[in-house]
């Protein structure tokens, strides 16, 4: 089949030219269409479901409305995992989904539940589904400024004029608000005049709430017309409110101005923003559908708000402090730099070694090629562009140079030895026959290649996700590099290389040679020593394995902070917003930052439920290029740290703004251990999850113990007592309302201003609910007409109680966080586990589950503990067909150990963790290891069965593979040096990768040149029958 | 008050920025210990210029607090007049206008009708006709002592004498029970007297009209009459109302009828002059619950000489539950609670040693005090216990120094 392929590309090969421009321009267009982002997106298949129940508590909103729905979803298919938070006025409830299944299906089942929950919850009370987005779905985020509006103003700017024209830009499901005030016709009730005028709450209530609206009359007939009816009693200002008539008492109407001041005011707010440290502002958040492009969609928001920007008010501005552009192409450019560099010292390589630029060229050719193919199949199997798919093609660079190289260089040797000859064929003919030489082989090594691959993306979780990719799209790549070398370099090389192709040894080559001659001799003749030096080696390298620190996946980097503060529970919305400008202002003393925006609370869309002891404040720095001499992000952070840590009273920690998106939505856990409570009663839960992290603190190694805040918000308690109220005749029903309306106040009805909606509030005024002693006074009407206080019917007082109540599958739960450091983080859980079990006795019901980061990186161990040994076996069946000698598969095998310790060693060197993408630098070193061992030894195969004694086919051998096999060894360090050396964003999750195959290189070269010829007599074939 | 804070708050500030160079020195080793006293707080003087953390020191005062009941203005009973007749009639005449102050016996208006020209005419006859019957009796009495009447004629005579006295008194009480005084009686007479001879006084001869005036010194309130109007004894005509002093009755519900005694201070507010405080004292607490309101009334009379209170007026009454001692008194800002407990910080002494000293530790120590707090007015608190009042507090950004202390909670070191 690989010579037909051949012999096709040779003879057609106008043909195949026309098929490759065709390729060219498909692939141009596919690059253009495949989504763009920075990162791969690692958020779990979710489903949010949030429910906005004004003025409730935590408790209450837990039993009313949690609850319900949660137990309506506990059984849908597919569903992996439910979790809830209940804060105050809020119930966020997060559905996980199974990675495959579609999230709009999810949402329909979902949805057909919701419909059937809603009679059990509370009247009035509607869940909704939050937006189908993801962790990186805060694409664009941008402030409203002006200095001569007001916050009240700009936020009905933000809501009415610039989210409803965003909302329109296709792959945009939401934007967000938060900041400001929104805009209530409020109609502030004096108690002293209702008792004045006898009138009650409830009436101005009902007044507000019946006054306001249009009639139809359906329509009169007057000769041949017919005119509508009409009856028009909008409100469409303040004074329409204020002269609704409540009552009348003896014929003097009691209008609403006479016991209230209606004026406009903001609405009772949960989240507040601040910038810079000069206050309080208005901030959007668009956010993006889930999978679409980032690029793209910020690209369309950006021309939208250029068309808004004409429509604002004169002195309002739209400033963008958070453009995802930045970081997708700081992102792309780390890759697409990586591949360039490493694309020009391929290049290089090949032309210094091949001493040829037009072999050079067409080998070099792959690489675009490869790449814009790898392109139209991401096109059509959905993959997304960023740093970890493109990662991929720029790991593979020197690997999709090999097939080509081999097959190059075959020909070249053909026309070469033809001239040498003297011989009279045609360059179709030399070519053809060449390719179709080496044709099988090279197709059999790049195979090698790919399968090892292969297994990878059965990596699950968020692991697999980042890294599937990156198989992927290697897989993708080096495919379409065999395709080409096996069709597109021949084609060329029947243009470009002529007769006039010249073979000189290159002097560099030759001097190798000549180092390399005496030291193989040597080995070869000492197998025994060489053996012990090669195990040494080995050992020792191994030996520093302890050493290496875990990790999961580091870091990406976002090149901008997300810090977040966090106070106690019991402060206030406006204490925390003026500690925010505070913070702000230290953070700007930092000359890297340009921009601090926090984020205090939750927004419009609460899809991250925050309480208001809680901020999120992004800090957007300079570019790398223009910080102070010297200054890394860690100095950076450390600086900032350092100064917060002055502020008394406030807590920090710090992040990125995706990975802490990412990070909230996927678990809502940071650390590397999380001690889950499960339990019924909140306050034994915190009591014994107070235990729990005594207990761990007491563990060698345990660092930043920390218990959930579940407790600790101020309740002004209002207590009905059920006699009092009856012996006035009142009902619990009637004091609700009093403290429902007059405390909280309530909306009464929705004014229409064009298609603007604003609410109309009815609740007492300030003066009259500001404090304790004014609750208490609050009169409530009872059906004799008496006016009795509060205070006279209920216990008033000041405690602290629930802040949130968290819920997994269905349970109450709490969490302890815990990171380790010194000790192995299985150890730890051990001795934790058993300390816990022994020390803190749990009632009946109340159990533990234990989970964090530490679950993700044992769930990747465990797989990698199944994906290296499949492919150890997949290594050898292939390598067993090829050869069809176990013999031969197993000294091949023997090639692994040194390479992997030179994987060992760089991580060491370069001071980097073992982690996932250190596994799969492991993973492609064994590819390109077995790959060598298979041209060293079939070489050597094939001179044995020309009959050239052992030792001379060993020497001869090895100085004849010199050449390929450093060539490949070279280009693919050369291709991963860029990945190695970038500091760009993106490079830290390649670093690790890239240092292993490159040290692993270094050991592979010697392992294939020294050992495997050494060892080869050991495993020859005594019957050298094998063909290659 | 302020005042001295603000002069103890600069010395503070001095004294802490003369040592403030070291600051980042000090916070650096104060952090480097973790071990501190429960309830300990240290700051240098860097944060406390960030939170704008001010210390101060306690006050003493004394402090009042009061309870605000809703009240109504009304007149004092006696010093209110319903202006009335007793006797049906047509109002001929009106001397005065609403809202006129009047003097006392001051005319309001004439009424005539023809009972009160009959309770005249019967007194005017009575009184003839005793004028007679005395001069008989007399006559009689000086004749039968000269023995020349019979006994029996005598006899007669002050029989009759008696009678007509008796005639004369029903018709002299008459005249009085419809608002005549003895004044105008005598008047009366003479004016008919006059008014026989003299022809020339056309009005006084109306012996039918009645001339209704003013109990009290006062000013003319309600007024339901008009000229020609027809009055009986039960008609409301009008009000004359004296309210240089006006009772203020405010509801007290039951629930705070532990803190109102007789005697308290109080001060009256109305909505109509927000900026006017009139003051009173409580005079008089209802011995009964009002079943309607479930309230009890309590009462204060307040001057009001600028009649700026009228009666059904509504105000609001502030009862005073003045502390008798003065008391450590410190503002609402330096008191902060953990859901069971009050607290304030305190400046620990060593501090002061610490201002100036040469080893460069520039940090504050505060400690956490429980107190018990009393009346709370006007952002002011009063430390029943706890404080002695000489020591130095967080008057503002105590919350800070809570938030700290209890930062432990909220912490996730991530060093």
């Amino acid at each position: 089949m690989i010579d037909r392929l051949i012999r096709f590309a040779v003879h057609q090969r106008m043909l195949v030219g026309l098929a490759l421009v065709a390729i060219v321009a498909w692939g141009v267009d596919s690059y253009q269409r495949v989504p763009i982002d920075a990162f791969p997106d690692v958020t779990n298949n979710q489903v949010q479901i949030l429910t906005k129940v004004p003025g409730l508590s935590p408790v209450e909103v837990e039993k009313l409305v949690t609850y319900p729905i949660e137990i309506e979803m506990s059984s849908l298919p597919g569903l992996v995992e439910s979790r809830s938070i209940s804060q105050f006025g809020l119930s966020a409830i997060t559905l996980v989904f199974k990675d495959d299944m579609d999230v709009y299906f999810a949402r329909q089942l979902v949805f057909e539940r919701l419909a059937a929950v809603q009679e059990e919850l509370p009247e009035g009370v509607v869940p909704e589904m939050g937006p189908v987005s993801t962790g990186l779905g805060e694409i664009y985020q941008y402030t409203i400024e002006s200095d001569r509006h007001t916050p009240m103003e700009l936020r009905t700017i933000q809501d009415w004029v610039i989210a409803p024209v965003l909302r329109t830009v296709p792959g945009v499901i939401e934007v967000n608000s938060l900041g400001g005030y929104v805009k209530q016709y409020q109609v502030l009730v004096n108690p002293n005049k209702l008792l004045a005028y006898n009138v009650t709450l409830a009436e101005v209530f009902e007044a507000v709430a019946e006054n306001n609206t249009n009639a139809g009359g359906n329509y009169v007939v007057r000769n041949y017309e017919q005119y509508l009816v009409r009856g028009i009693g909008l409100i469409q200002s303040l004074e329409d409110i204020e002269n609704i008539v409540v009552t009348s008492r003896n014929g003097t109407p009691v209008y609403i101005k006479d016991v209230a001041k209606v004026e406009f005011g903001p609405a009772v707010r949960f989240g507040s923003a601040t910038k810079d440290g000069k206050g309080e502002t208005v901030i959007g958040i668009v956010m993006m559908l889930k999978g679409g492009s980032g690029r793209d969609v910020v690209q369309r928001v950006k021309e939208k708000m250029e068309e808004i920007k004409q429509a604002l008010p004169e002195g309002v501005r739209v400033v963008p402090y958070y453009d995802r552009i930045e970081l997708v192409n700081a992102a792309i450019s780390t890759v697409t730099g990586a591949l360039l560099i490493g694309g020009i010292l391929v290049i290089i390589v090949l032309a210094f070694f091949l001493g040829n630029a037009r072999s050079a060229f067409i080998v070099a050719l792959v690489l675009p090629l490869s790449a814009l193919m790898s392109f139209i199949i991401m096109r059509y199997t959905g993959l997304s562009a960023n740093l970890m798919s493109l990662g991929g093609l720029a790991i593979g660079i020197g690997m999709m140079v090999d097939g080509a190289i081999v097959v190059i260089e075959n020909i070249i040797r053909h026309i070469q030895e033809h001239k040498a000859a003297g011989g009279r064929e045609t360059i179709r003919v030399l070519v053809l026959r060449a390719a179709q030489e080496v044709g099988r082989p090279s197709a059999f090594a790049i195979f090698v290649v790919v399968v090892v691959f292969l297994p990878l993306m059965t990596l699950t979780g968020m692991e697999g996700k980042m890294f599937s990719p990156l198989a992927l799209t290697i897989s993708f790549a080096l495919f379409s590099s065999l395709l080409l070398a096996l069709t597109m370099a021949p084609m060329m090389a029947t243009f470009l290389l002529g007769k006039k192709v010249s073979n000189k040894e290159n002097r560099l080559v030759t001097m190798a040679k000549r180092g390399y001659r005496p030291i193989l001799t040597w080995v070869v003749d000492h197998r025994g020593k060489a053996l012990v030096i090669a195990l040494v080696i080995i050992l020792g390298g191994l030996g520093l394995f302890p050493f290496l620190g875990t990790e999961f996946v580091p870091e990406l980097e976002e090149g901008a902070i997300a810090l977040q503060a966090i106070r106690l529970p019991t402060i206030s919305l406006q204490g925390s917003t003026e500690i925010c400008s505070v913070i702000e202002r230290e953070v700007l003393k930092t000359p890297e930052v340009t921009t601090v925006v926090s984020r205090t609370g939750r927004a419009e869309v609460a899809t991250d439920p925050m309480q208001p002891y809680f901020s999120d404040i992004y800090v957007m720095m300079k570019p790398l290029s223009e910080w102070r001499k010297g200054y890394s992000k860690e100095d950076i952070v450390e600086e900032i740290r350092e100064r917060l840590e002055k502020i008394p009273g406030v807590a920090f920690s710090f992040n990125q703004p995706i990975a802490l998106r990412v990070e909230e939505l996927i678990s809502g856990v940071r650390s590397q251990i999380a001690v889950k409570l499960f339990g019924e009663d909140l306050d034994i839960l915190k009591a014994k999850a107070d235990e729990i992290a005594a207990v761990i603190r007491s563990v060698e190694g345990a660092r930043d113990v920390q218990v959930e805040q579940v407790s600790g918000l101020g309740y002004l308690q209002i207590k009905i007592d059920r006699n009092r109220v009856a012996r006035y005749g009142l009902n619990v029903a009637d004091i609700r309302d009093i403290v429902e309306i007059a405390i909280g106040g309530k909306e009464a009805t929705t004014i229409l201003e064009g298609d603007r909606r604003f609410a109309a509030l009815v609740r007492l005024d300030e003066p009259f609910r500001k404090d304790i002693e004014a609750i208490k006074n609050i009169l409530v009407s009872t059906p004799d007409g008496q006016r009795i206080p509060l205070d006279q019917l209920a216990d008033i007082y000041i405690e602290q109680g629930p802040a949130q109540v968290s819920r997994e599958d269905s349970k109450r739960r709490i969490t302890i966080q815990c990171n380790v450091s010194g000790r192995d983080i299985g150890g730890f859980v051990e001795e934790a586990q058993e300390k816990i079990a022994k020390q803190v006795k749990l009632p009946p019901g109340y159990f533990t589950t234990w989970g964090g980061q530490f679950e993700n990186q044992k769930r990747a161990n465990r797989r990698l503990a199944i994906i290296l040994p499949i492919t150890l076996v997949l290594i050898v069946v292939l390598l067993f067909t090829a050869f069809n000698s176990l013999k031969n598969a197993l000294l091949i095998l023997l090639n692994l150990p040194l390479t992997i310790v030179g994987g060992i060693i760089a991580l060491w060197v370069g001071g980097l963790y073992l982690s996932v993408p250190a596994s799969v630098g492991f993973i492609a070193l064994m590819g390109t290891a077995v790959q060598n061992g298979i041209v060293m030894v079939s070489f050597i195969n094939d001179m044995r069965r020309r009959g050239t004694p052992l030792r001379e086919a060993l020497i001869e051998g090895g100085l004849l593979r010199l050449r390929p096999i450093l060539m490949t060894a070279l280009t693919t360090l050369l291709g991963l040096l860029p990945l190695l050396m970038a500091k760009g964003i993106g490079s830290e999750v390649q670093r690790p990768l890239a240092a292993v195959v490159i040290g692993g290189l270094f050991t592979t070269i010697l392992s294939t040149l020294l050992l495997l010829p050494a060892l080869y007599g050991w495993f020859e074939e005594k019957p050298a029958e094998t063909e290659l | 008050m302020l005042k001295k804070w603000s002069f103890l708050l600069l010395i503070l500030t001095l004294g802490i920025s003369a040592c403030g160079k070291d600051a980042e020195h000090g916070e650096e080793e104060g952090h480097g210990d973790e071990t501190h006293a429960p309830g300990v707080v240290e700051l240098n003087q860097e944060q406390m210029k960030l939170m704008q953390i001010k210390v101060g020191q306690p006050e003493k005062r004394r402090l009042a607090g009061y309870l605000p009941a809703p009240a109504r203005i009304e007149a004092l009973p006696d010093q209110i007049a319903d202006i009335g007749t007793l006797i049906s009639g047509r109002v001929s005449r009106i001397f005065v206008t609403q809202g006129q102050r009047v003097k006392k016996g001051q005319p309001l208006l004439e009424i005539i009708g023809p009972d009160i020209g009959e309770i005249k005419g019967e007194y005017i006859r009575t009184r003839a006709a005793l004028e007679l019957a005395r001069a008989n009796y007399e006559r009689q009495k000086k004749l039968l002592e000269e023995n020349i009447t019979s006994r029996r004629a005598f006899y007669e005579a002050q029989a009759a004498y008696e009678e007509a006295k008796a005639a004369f008194s029903a018709a002299d009480q008459k005249l009085h029970s419809i608002g005549i005084s003895d004044e105008e009686a005598e008047h009366l007479i003479d004016s008919i007297t006059i008014e026989s001879e003299k022809k020339s006084h056309p009005e006084r001869k109306v012996l039918a009209s009645l001339v209704i005036t003013s109990p009290i010194d006062g000013m003319v309130g309600r007024f339901n009459v008009k000229l020609g109007q027809m009055v009986e004894p039960n008609t409301d005509v009008m009000e004359v109302v004296d309210i240089r002093q006006v009772w203020v009755v405010a509801d007290i519900y039951e629930k705070d009828l532990s803190i109102v005694r007789l005697g308290q201070r109080v001060e009256v507010v109305t909505e109509a002059y927000p900026d006017e405080v009139f003051p009173g004292q409580l005079e008089y607490i209802s011995p009964v619950v009002e079943e309607e309101t479930r309230t009890v009334k309590v009462r204060s009379t307040v001057d009001n000489p600028d009649f700026k209170l009228k009666p059904e007026m509504f105000a609001t009454m502030r009862i005073f539950s003045e502390a008798i001692q003065p008391s450590i008194v410190v503002p609402e800002t330096a008191v902060e609670n953990d859901g069971k407990n009050e607290f304030v910080f305190v400046l620990a002494d060593d501090a002061d040693d610490n201002d100036g000293a040469t080893d460069g530790e520039a940090h504050y120590t505060f400690r956490q005090v429980l107190i018990k707090t009393g009346i709370r007015k006007d952002g002011l608190v009063e430390v029943l216990a706890g404080l002695k009042g000489d020591e130095k507090i967080v008057v503002d950004g105590a919350f800070f120094l809570k938030s700290e202390l209890m930062k432990e909670s909220i912490e996730s070191e991530e060093h």
